[in-house]
């Protein structure tokens, strides 16, 4: 049934030719971007032996991967909760106005990040405006070195991952399904429900697995608002190892790193296993 | 009964502006070339496209203003949206569940349509014709008072759409359900219609209840571009006596085919087709002998 037929992405496409010459050609330039990214991470994981990367376990990396990973969870949550009215009253947006507000979104990945640190503390500190109000509904308010300040800040720089990947999803596709449910008498939440919040588990898995992985790699506006994190002074993973760095030297920051990036890997093998879980059991 | 009274829609530079339209009993068509609006103006009536103006009443009373699923008319697109995390049988009972849908429906047609072999699979494993019936039924057991169909059966070969229309024909007759077809083919119409009406550019431009009360160039070069030409700016159609071969006239180069000739004839740059019983090598056309068109 070709109108509706959807490959998995770990297929290759039918049409793929292995004599085609331009196959060939492209070839070389796959391999090369490959090489850009493994090349670093084999050095990461093999730079230090293992026994230096067990001693390195007890310097406090854990502790700050696993507050990192939390708050980041916390974050891509947020930014899943966002994302779904926001798609919703986008999709259905058919003035210039929402499509000047959707262009928003963006704008927070091409700012600098210590621009974004900057902007968190002339917003958010206590004595600046937003700060002030804030301060005045919770008293004994403050904002740097805050877990909130983390909070805020990551959902800031990430949470575009989301909107993105959610609202293309519901705008390019799935609205439509849900139109022909509303013409079958179905109302409109439970379209919603049945309808778009089923076929939106991919893009919600894609949407948080983006987010929060941009949450676990940001340094910069972190250093800014919150270098450590009262009252536990821990630091989020970026900042530990810039830190081990600083003070340390090379080879420590090295072996958290390996750690960092090992049980990133982890992690998103899990996303992907379960993705493609969803995949199978949902689609055919 | 539909009426559609000075809606207009605008989507993007493209303005969808029916003053009026009617369907005059149950089986009405809507023909029109690609971008003429039959897809906007289902999609308005159904709701899934907010009109900017003017009214939609069905069986007396005013829809435009109710939410889609209130309205009961079901829509089924092109590419039917069969729902695929759902299997043939959630598909069809899903209006049963949540919706307007109704069980006693459901078990009839289960049974007419033949589906009842295809109801635990999922909607990838069937086939184009078996998505078709899932999508028609889906929509009937919805219970709708109008049926709007844009070319669901497109991707059909004759035989089989042609069958599949029969059915519907029956299908509707059973359950009281008025339907508006959209289509590109001539054939559809074969089975009969109470209304057929033509969109040009957003426009209704005429409606008519048989093939022979059509008028326009737009309606006519639909169904079938053959003998109709624009000669200074007037648009006739064309019989075989109004042909005269004439040294000098329109060039024109015919083939023979089916027992009669196949001519293209290029009139002030534009190249028209007509079927003759003669060869013709250049010709005239007697405008007193042809049919004027609007």
């Amino acid at each position: 049934m070709l109108f509706q037929a959807r490959l998995p992405t770990f297929l290759p496409h039918p049409t793929s030719n292995v004599k085609s010459p331009l196959r060939w050609i492209f070839l070389p330039f796959l391999l090369i971007y490959f090489l850009i990214i493994v090349i670093p991470i084999a050095r990461v994981l093999s730079f230090q032996p293992v026994s230096y990367i067990e001693r390195d376990i007890s310097s406090g990396i854990l502790q700050s991967i696993a507050i990192t990973y939390e708050i980041c969870a916390v974050v891509a949550t947020s930014a899943v909760l966002f994302s779904l009215p926001y798609s919703f009253i986008m999709a259905r947006g058919r003035t210039g106005l929402y499509k000047a507000a959707d262009s928003f979104v963006e704008i927070p990945i091409m700012i600098p990040h210590t621009v974004v640190g900057v902007m968190m503390l002339i917003t958010f500190e206590p004595g600046m405006p937003l700060g002030k109000l804030i301060s005045t509904v919770f008293p004994g308010y403050s904002f740097d070195d805050t877990i909130f300040a983390v909070f805020i800040t990551l959902f800031f720089l990430s949470s575009a991952y989301s909107i993105r990947e959610i609202g293309t999803s519901y705008r390019g596709d799935i609205i439509n399904y849900e139109n022909v449910a509303k013409t079958l008498g179905i109302g409109e939440i439970t379209s919603f429900a049945i309808i778009s919040m089923r076929m939106l588990l991919r893009p919600i898995l894609k949407g948080f697995l983006l987010t929060w992985a941009r949450s676990v790699s940001e340094v910069g506006a972190i250093l800014i608002v919150a270098y450590y994190i009262f009252p536990s002074f821990s630091k989020v993973t970026g900042v530990f190892i810039y830190s081990q760095w600083i003070s340390e030297g090379l080879g420590p920051a090295a072996a958290s790193s390996a750690i960092l990036v090992l049980t990133g890997i982890v992690i998103t093998a899990v996303f992907k296993i379960v993705e493609s879980y969803h995949v199978r059991s949902a689609e055919y | 009964m539909l009426e559609v009274r000075n809606i207009s829609v605008k989507i993007g530079d493209f303005n969808l502006k029916v003053e009026k339209y009617n369907t005059r009993g149950r089986r009405n068509f809507i023909i029109g070339e690609n971008g003429a609006g039959k897809s906007t103006f289902l999609k308005a009536i159904s709701g899934i496209i907010q009109i900017d103006s003017g009214e939609i009443i069905l069986d007396g009373k005013r829809i435009d203003n109710l939410p889609i699923w209130e309205r009961r008319v079901s829509y089924i697109p092109q590419n039917l949206l069969l729902f695929p995390q759902y299997s043939v049988k959630d598909n069809l009972l899903l209006s049963v569940r949540y919706g307007s849908g109704d069980l006693g429906i459901y078990n009839e047609l289960v049974k007419a349509m033949a589906l009842d072999g295809i109801l635990e699979r999922n909607i990838f494993s069937i086939s184009g014709g078996e998505a078709q019936r899932v999508a028609v039924a889906r929509a009937i057991i919805s219970k709708p008072r109008i049926l709007l169909m844009d070319e669901p059966f497109s991707m059909q070969d004759e035989r089989s759409r042609m069958s599949i229309i029969s059915n519907l024909l029956k299908l509707v007759e059973r359950y009281d359900i008025t339907y508006v077809y959209v289509t590109h083919n001539v054939r559809d119409l074969e089975l009969g219609f109470d209304s057929l009406t033509t969109l040009e550019g957003g426009r209704v431009v005429e409606t008519v209840s048989s093939l022979d009360e059509l008028r326009t160039y737009s309606s006519l070069s639909l169904l079938d571009y053959r003998n109709i030409v624009k000669i200074d700016d007037q648009f006739f159609k064309i019989a075989d006596e109004a042909i005269i071969e004439e040294p000098g006239g329109y060039p024109c180069s015919c083939s023979f085919s089916n027992g009669s000739y196949f001519c293209s004839v290029i009139i002030e740059g534009e190249t028209y087709f007509f079927t003759s019983s003669s060869n013709h090598r250049a010709v005239i056309f007697r405008k007193d002998r042809c049919k004027k068109l609007e």
